[in-house]
């Protein structure tokens, strides 16, 4: 200890100084990512364990809980179902609102036409509209992921239309004056500068979706995940009932650790000084 | 050298109602590279806009080589001020640009003899982000002379980098087009020392509403460098004659602005 403190003590504080500026190194980073998940979990399997476990559940027995619904399969079964739903709500959910956003920031016309209509089902709760959706689109896959769809498609789309309105008048100028096609400008520039607006929109996507599977699954038929949580709350088993709740959030986390590696390979050259 | 190549007949241009060129008329002849300089405001880069067949003159009338010109053509190309580079394309994918959308895909080596030729080889791989600014125009020089156009316009290229660049670029340009001279050009400027080192006739444009002051053919003789333009005996002549055409701007009487 008195090694490293007394002749490196101004080296050490040009370090922290540095670090500050240039932002955490990558192991003190992760120290406290991690750190922060074990202190939560401390703390929480710490008063977990005073309180009855009906009303507060700690992590070893969700853990143990978990393990039993892997093995006997319920577990697996419901999170392929609400995968399932998310996904193809997020795909269809992500393609219209990228496409539609495309296309209407490019389009005044367009984007008159579609301007109230988004505004109002975009402000109006979609939990609102479950039964309407059932009533059209029944209970079950489709109609689910009919809800996840509404959750997902907004953000995407309103970002995209934002995106595309950045577009540099400069750069669409330089394209005209080298006589590239409407589909090259498209190619070269509307979709390359819109596409870190896109990716916000996404990454809001996969938190409204996740709350859209939960939503569909609650309100049309129980199933999936959302239904492992139903069921086991009204049996008061909370250790149960938690680890679908915990399945959710490591999706979520999956998911946007997915999107930032996406995003890291298509912006290369965001990632600038050399 | 005595075809006319670019002409404009008595070109006006109106932008959001304000007339912005009142009857500019010019011009260049094949393979002549002529300077237009003038004030900031002064519709300089209007001019440039309208050659380029960006914005449709109110009247008169732009022809290149005889056909008239209504709308960008892949005959000319053009290098920006801001250097107008895609930042997610690389330097050897910007020099490429206009021969991809112009579907040349065949004449692709150029690319690379324009990397070397600009000293950018080091950098083809790099994104506009990690060039400096002097770095950065080369790559915008090399994708307008990679279409090899007839007419190649430069929207004041050197007066975004600094001025040490500035010289070398100048002077490895002027180079570049003496050696080769294929092509006609008109280069917008607000420096006078940059339109007597590189051009065969001066034309000083004041505003607004711009029109054309004075029209000055230069024959210094070529190849020239900067110490051989500033030595030449007619050099301060040519460099009043121009000074006193830009001083000439409308009077403005205070509290008009």
């Amino acid at each position: 200890m008195t090694a490293t403190t007394a002749p490196g003590h101004g080296s050490g504080a040009i370090d922290a100084w540095r670090t500050r500026r240039a932002g955490l190194a990558p192991t003190w980073r992760w120290t406290l990512r991690l750190g922060s998940v074990v202190v939560l979990l401390a703390a929480w399997e710490i008063y977990g364990r005073s309180l009855n476990p009906i009303l507060l559940s700690h992590p070893t027995a969700v853990f143990v809980a978990g393990i039993q619904m892997i093995g006997d399969g319920t577990l697996p079964h419901a999170l392929g179902a609400s995968l399932a739903v998310l996904a193809l709500g997020l795909v269809a959910g992500a393609a219209v609102g990228v496409a539609l956003g495309l296309v209407a920031g490019r389009r005044p016309g367009v984007a008159a036409v579609i301007e109230l209509p988004v505004t109002a089902l975009y402000a109006t709760p979609t939990v609102a509209l479950i039964p309407l959706i059932v009533l059209w689109f029944g209970f079950d896959t489709l109609a689910k992921t009919v809800v996840v769809f509404l959750f997902v498609v907004f953000p995407v789309l309103l970002n995209t239309m934002r995106g595309v309105r950045e577009v540099d008048p400069g750069l669409i100028e330089v394209a005209r004056t080298f006589c590239s096609s409407e589909r090259r400008i498209w190619t070269d520039l509307v979709v390359p500068s819109a596409l870190p607006y896109i990716v916000t929109g996404i990454r809001i996507a996969i938190g409204r979706g996740l709350i859209g599977v939960i939503v569909a699954e609650y309100y049309t038929a129980l199933s999936g995940l959302g239904n492992l949580i139903a069921i086991n709350a009204n049996s008061f088993q909370t250790a149960r009932m938690l680890v679908p709740i915990v399945v959710l959030a490591l999706v979520g986390v999956v998911l946007t650790a997915l999107l930032g590696w996406v995003e890291h390979h298509l912006a290369r050259w965001r990632e600038t000084p050399a | 050298m005595t075809t006319p190549h670019l002409i404009l007949d008595r070109v006006s241009v109106t932008l959001g109602g304000t007339l912005v060129l009142d009857g500019v008329s010019l011009t260049a002849f094949e393979r002549e590279l002529v300077c237009v300089i003038g004030t900031s405001g002064g519709g300089k880069t209007t001019l440039l806009r309208t050659i380029a067949g960006l914005i449709p003159p109110r009247s008169g009338s732009v022809s290149l080589g005889g056909a008239p010109v209504l709308a960008p053509t892949p005959r000319t190309a053009m290098v920006f001020q801001h250097f107008g580079l895609f930042p997610w394309k690389t330097a050897r994918a910007n020099v490429a640009y206009g021969l991809e959308v112009q579907g040349k895909r065949e004449a692709h080596g150029r690319v690379q003899r324009l990397l070397d030729a600009l000293h950018l080889s080091d950098v083809a791989d790099h994104y506009p982000g990690q060039l400096s600014g002097g770095m950065k125009q080369r790559v915008g020089i090399a994708r307008a002379l990679a279409v090899e156009p007839e007419l190649l316009l430069l929207d004041e290229p050197f007066s975004s980098v600094d001025a040490l660049t500035r010289e070398r670029l100048q002077s490895e340009v002027l180079q570049l087009w003496e050696r080769n001279r294929r092509m006609t050009a008109v280069l917008v400027t607000h420096d006078i020392d940059e339109a007597i080192l590189m051009a065969d006739r001066i034309i000083v444009i004041a505003g607004p509403p711009g029109r054309v002051r004075v029209e000055l053919p230069l024959d210094l003789p070529r190849p020239r460098t900067a110490d051989d333009v500033r030595a030449h005996p007619d050099y301060s002549k040519i460099r009043k004659r121009l000074w006193d055409a830009l001083e000439f701007p409308p009077v403005r009487r205070a509290g008009t602005a």
